[in-house]
């Protein structure tokens, strides 16, 4: 194993829709090392025509070929020989689509799962919510190890759930209306168990599982390189789960989960020995449509929320190499981001990192609750360091796809992105507007 | 021939907390009072009426007879109450009937919705959700069910109804009334504004199930048989502050469903566990409005144990040691929950109409009850209003001016009456409006906003006493347009992140209290002009993206319930 430090680091922020895939390439002296952050889609580039065809496929043998190959520079074939390179780790930030479908070999087994697994990582780097083993780990107090086990049962009750939601949405296709039909469809999908791309990440190398504080597991495959997790917390760490209250949030999701059951036809209606209407009366006609709009409007909520829970399991990383500091929180939001900026006891060293970053991946495609403000102030405040390195952003999202400009929901959303265009050098998948455009290929010198 | 005087009341049995509450294996019921009235099917009165659709599994239920017959609702319940949605359609009308008629019996007068219309919809099993709320813009109460834990291995898990727990119905129901009574305490203001509707609505949620005698009674710990206790008797010492606290307020929290703790938090447990500090507000947790809610019911629950302790130290007692007996031990903490409800209810008449703040309330309260109960000498609850909510560092707004008693000041002495009529300033808007146009100056009004009088509202509050007490209640606000460029020449600081272009709206007003003549007692203002205040409403708004397009008050109470049950924060100032 090489001790020296890499000398230069490229980046290359993949096109791939609304979705994350980032390629980072650590040249040394001798030899490259790539870490890939994430591979999935939930939605192909907006008008990207004939160029979103194959386009995983593209991207998937793409990476490969730096992997195998080594990055050689914006031209392929314009370095000399071919460096020593392999692609050491996978990070799977959270199982969302959008993150990691890029992962599933899919039903022939050679899709672009398979295509990733052929580079042969030595490690693959996942939540802790992931370890198989806990469900039944038994350590710490009994509330905590049956508060974790809620949890994590809630977890695997959003994926039925949004498996149940597609069904739904295929059974009575009009109950919903096209808009909301739309909007509950793309989060089921999102939220999808994503079974095929999690075997295969977890057969693809040895599975490190990491939380807030533990070690990532690349500091030795990365010589030069320092790392720190600083997310997901355990539900010990998580805020809103103290001691001194009663209320167990998991537990409410899981009601919740329950309950939705019954919207989705999965659970048989209560009183069915009472007579109902067949016609409603006309004096109560009014009431009934707004019932039905006003659940609507709620079932999304919910599903919205559920897919709030499943983002704060990402994993927050970050690294630091010669002088620049690049963070890659997934799509953690505040309650995921909470403990590492407001409660930890290193809270304070933490911050001082943070206000260092010179590499920020924006967190969820540029959500308006992704980057927690008081993140950014640190990361563009007046306690940057003066004369250092200027802080550049990588937004990988798609226009139109989450949210409305109506209710300041859109994402990405606008006066974040103005604020990243105005305070960093912004690097946009939207900005890769051609067919043959697969990344931004950034390359920092060291 | 003459006939029977109509009845104004009658009785009606309801689920006294919800169904985990049970005495001998039953659940406890309790016999409430609630308006007469003939019923059409639904039930469906002259406030309420139920539908009961279930937008969930779309099955619209057809209504039992509207009968309130307690027997009939007693033998029913003991034959399945989980199991009848007539007995749920029933149960939800009563506590909301009864709640209107708590309303309306504090504050002296009708009390309307804030929709508008006269029949406010409930709809008991509006859907498969472990949420219930209300809607302004559906004009209705939405109560969920939800399958519950499991009863063991393969066995179905029994589902858990919202509209059955005494607590969630009245507090649902005081959002509706709050939002008829002040429609601007729904807008986002302050920290304090946002928490007052929940706190407020779980000191009325909690106040109504403690007024019960037999809800308290089953919580009093069993009478020792004990040489020189008297039978039936409980001694004196387990009457403590402290030990109320244990065996009222926690055995309640414990008895209730523990499923129904989880969909919408535990206000009670939380509020007996909050021990007194005066530093709450200042955190940032607290910053959250549930949180914050919390310390109101800690501050307003702590009062009533003690003014519950008081007044069986105070009895005579018997035996040695000093004992109380059971019952009226009981009667006692309902008495002293019912009164302490009226006052809490009747402040809201004394309360600014715009950006309220926890400390605007205690002088409301302060001075709604000196008014009605000028003699406090029975519960000492002004006093003890005072000290418990400096205990939880809430002050009285008024406490400057109002001599020490936390009360509000008098309303300036030289105000013109000539030109108004004091006939038609009981009713008419157009009238107190003059009155207002033509004090301008001496009640301090803005005279360049657009202003209007929302209220006119005259009362006939009852004392203790027997004694009427009128008063005429009117409300009015002030309204100011202006862009972000114009906030300096107004003295108003404008957030960093506004836009010069971007027009934000600045609120005033007041309440005026008049007497049985005419005559102005207290004018509660949040004038226009406190600069100061104002620049702190933008600040916290624009934190918690108020201020950006699309910001909507929709739904809000749904939202947050939701994000309180799951622990995802109101991080709105984090957010773009």
């Amino acid at each position: 194993m090489s001790s020296s430090k890499p000398t230069r680091l490229v980046l290359r922020l993949y096109k791939v829709g609304f979705g994350d895939c980032i390629l980072l390439s650590f040249v040394y002296p001798k030899e490259q090392r790539h870490v890939l952050i994430d591979f999935g889609t939930s939605a192909l580039p907006l008008n990207g025509g004939a160029g979103n065809k194959g386009l995983m496929a593209r991207i998937a043998a793409d990476i490969r070929a730096v992997c195998e190959q080594g990055d050689r520079g914006e031209e392929p074939g314009s370095a000399g020989s071919t460096p020593k390179s392999k692609l050491l780790a996978v990070v799977a930030s959270h199982r969302h689509t959008d993150h990691v479908s890029g992962f599933d070999p899919g039903d022939s087994g050679k899709g672009t799962g398979a295509v990733i697994a052929s580079c042969k990582p030595s490690l693959v780097i996942q939540p802790w919510t992931e370890d198989p083993a806990a469900p039944t780990a038994s350590k710490g107090p009994p509330g905590l190890v049956a508060r974790r086990r809620t949890y994590l049962s809630v977890l695997r009750d959003i994926h039925s759930l949004a498996a149940t939601v597609g069904e739904e949405l295929r059974r009575d296709p009009l109950r919903y209306g096209e808009r909301f039909a739309g909007q509950l469809g793309f989060l089921g999908e999102t939220n999808l168990k994503n079974d095929g791309a999690v075997r295969n990440l977890m057969g693809m190398a040895k599975n490190r599982y990491v939380r807030y504080g533990s070690a990532s597991g690349l500091q030795t495959l990365l010589p030069g390189v320092k790392t720190w997790v600083l997310g997901p917390p355990t539900l010990a760490q998580a805020p809103g789960v103290s001691e001194e209250r009663d209320e167990d949030p998991n537990e409410y999701w899981h009601l919740q989960v329950g309950a939705m059951r019954f919207e989705l036809g999965s659970a048989p209606a209560p009183f069915a020995r009472f007579a109902t209407y067949r016609d409603s009366p006309p004096h109560t006609r009014w009431f009934l449509r707004r019932l039905e709009s006003v659940r609507r409007r709620e079932l999304l909520q919910l599903v919205r929320l559920l897919d709030e829970v499943l983002n704060n399991t990402s994993v927050i990383l970050l690294l630091e190499v010669g002088k620049h500091r690049l963070l890659f929180p997934g799509d953690a939001q505040l309650e995921n981001w909470s403990h590492a900026l407001f409660q930890a006891p290193d809270r304070n060293e933490l911050r001082e990192l943070l206000r260092g970053v010179t590499i920020y991946k924006v967190g969820h495609h540029g959500s308006l609750n992704g980057t927690p403000k008081t993140l950014w102030g640190l990361m563009t405040g007046a306690g940057r360091a003066a004369g250092g390195e200027p802080l550049q952003t990588l937004l990988s999202t798609r226009k139109g796809k989450h949210g409305k400009v109506e209710n300041g929901t859109e994402v990405p959303r606008r006066p974040l992105v103005s604020a990243l265009e105005a305070k960093s050098n912004l690097w946009s998948t939207e900005d890769l507007k051609g067919a043959n455009e697969l990344c931004h290929r950034i390359e920092l010198k060291l | 021939m003459p006939t029977a005087p109509a009845l104004r009341a009658r009785s009606a049995m309801i689920v006294a907390q919800d169904p985990s509450v049970k005495r001998n294996g039953r659940v406890l019921l309790a016999k409430v009072d609630i308006p007469e009235e003939v019923l059409a099917p639904g039930p469906r009165g002259y406030r309420v009426h139920v539908i009961d659709y279930d937008a969930s599994t779309r099955r619209h239920y057809r209504p039992g007879p509207p009968e309130l017959d307690c027997a009939r609702f007693e033998a029913a319940a003991r034959n399945g109450l989980l199991d009848d949605p007539h007995l749920h359609a029933l149960n939800a009308y009563a506590v909301v009937m009864r709640t209107l008629s708590r309303f309306e019996f504090a504050l002296g007068r009708r009390v309307s919705w804030g929709f508008g219309g006269h029949q406010l919809v409930v709809a008991p099993h509006a859907f498969a959700d472990a949420n219930a709320f209300y809607s302004r813009q559906d004009q209705a109460l939405l109560f969920g069910y939800f399958p519950g834990h499991s009863q063991g291995r393969g066995r179905s898990r029994k589902l858990v109804y919202t509209c059955l727990s005494h607590d969630i119905v009245a507090h649902e129901t005081t959002h509706a009334l709050v939002d008829g009574l002040r429609r601007r305490y729904s807008d986002p203001s302050s920290p304090d504004q946002a928490a007052f509707h929940e706190g407020f609505a779980d000191i009325v949620a909690l106040l109504s199930v403690f007024a019960l005698p037999g809800v308290v009674e089953a919580l009093l710990p069993a009478a020792p048989t004990r040489d020189g206790i008297p039978r039936g008797s409980i001694p004196l010492a387990e009457f403590t502050p402290r030990r109320l606290r244990e065996t009222a307020l926690f055995g309640l929290a414990d008895q209730m469903g523990q499923e129904l703790l989880q969909a919408r938090g535990g206000a009670l447990r939380q509020s007996a566990r909050m021990k007194p500090d005066a530093g709450y507000l200042e955190r940032r947790e607290f910053e959250e409005p549930h949180r914050r809610g919390e310390v109101l019911v800690a501050a307003m629950m702590n009062v009533f144990l003690e003014v519950w302790a008081k007044r069986l130290k105070e009895g005579q007692g018997e035996g040695t040691p000093r004992c109380v007996e059971r019952s009226r031990a009981a009667e006692e903490g309902a008495a002293v929950a019912d009164s302490l409800l009226t006052s809490a209810i009747r402040a809201l008449d004394y309360a600014p109409p715009v950006d309220l703040c926890f400390s605007d309330y205690l002088s409301a309260l302060l001075t709604g009850d000196q008014e009605v109960r000028p003699d406090d000498s029975r519960y000492g609850l002004r006093e003890r209003l005072l000290a418990g909510f400096a205990a939880y560092g809430i002050c009285p707004s008024s406490r400057p001016s109002g001599g020490g008693t936390g009360t509000w000041a008098p309303a300036p002495p030289r105000l013109d009456y000539d030109r108004t009529h004091f006939e038609s300033m009981q009713r008419d808007p157009d009238e107190v409006f003059r009155f207002l146009w033509e004090n301008r100056k001496a009640l301090g009004l803005y005279e360049n906003a657009y202003s209007r009088v929302l209220s006119v509202r005259p009362c006939v509050r009852t004392s203790p006493d027997g004694f009427p007490l009128r008063e005429t209640v009117s409300e009015y606000v002030q309204i100011l347009g202006v862009r972000g460029e114009e906030l300096k020449r107004h003295g108003i600081r404008k957030p960093p992140e506004l836009d010069a272009s971007q027009q934000v709206t600045i609120y005033g007003g007041g309440t005026l209290i008049f007497d049985e003549r005419g005559r102005l007692k207290f004018h509660v203002a949040k004038p226009i002009q406190d600069f100061e205040a104002q620049s702190a409403r933008l600040a916290y708004l624009e934190q918690h993206g108020e201020l950006r397009k699309g910001s909507t008050a929709s739904r809000r109470f749904s939202r947050l319930h939701r994000r309180r049950a799951g622990a995802l924060g109101n991080f709105t100032s984090e957010e773009w």
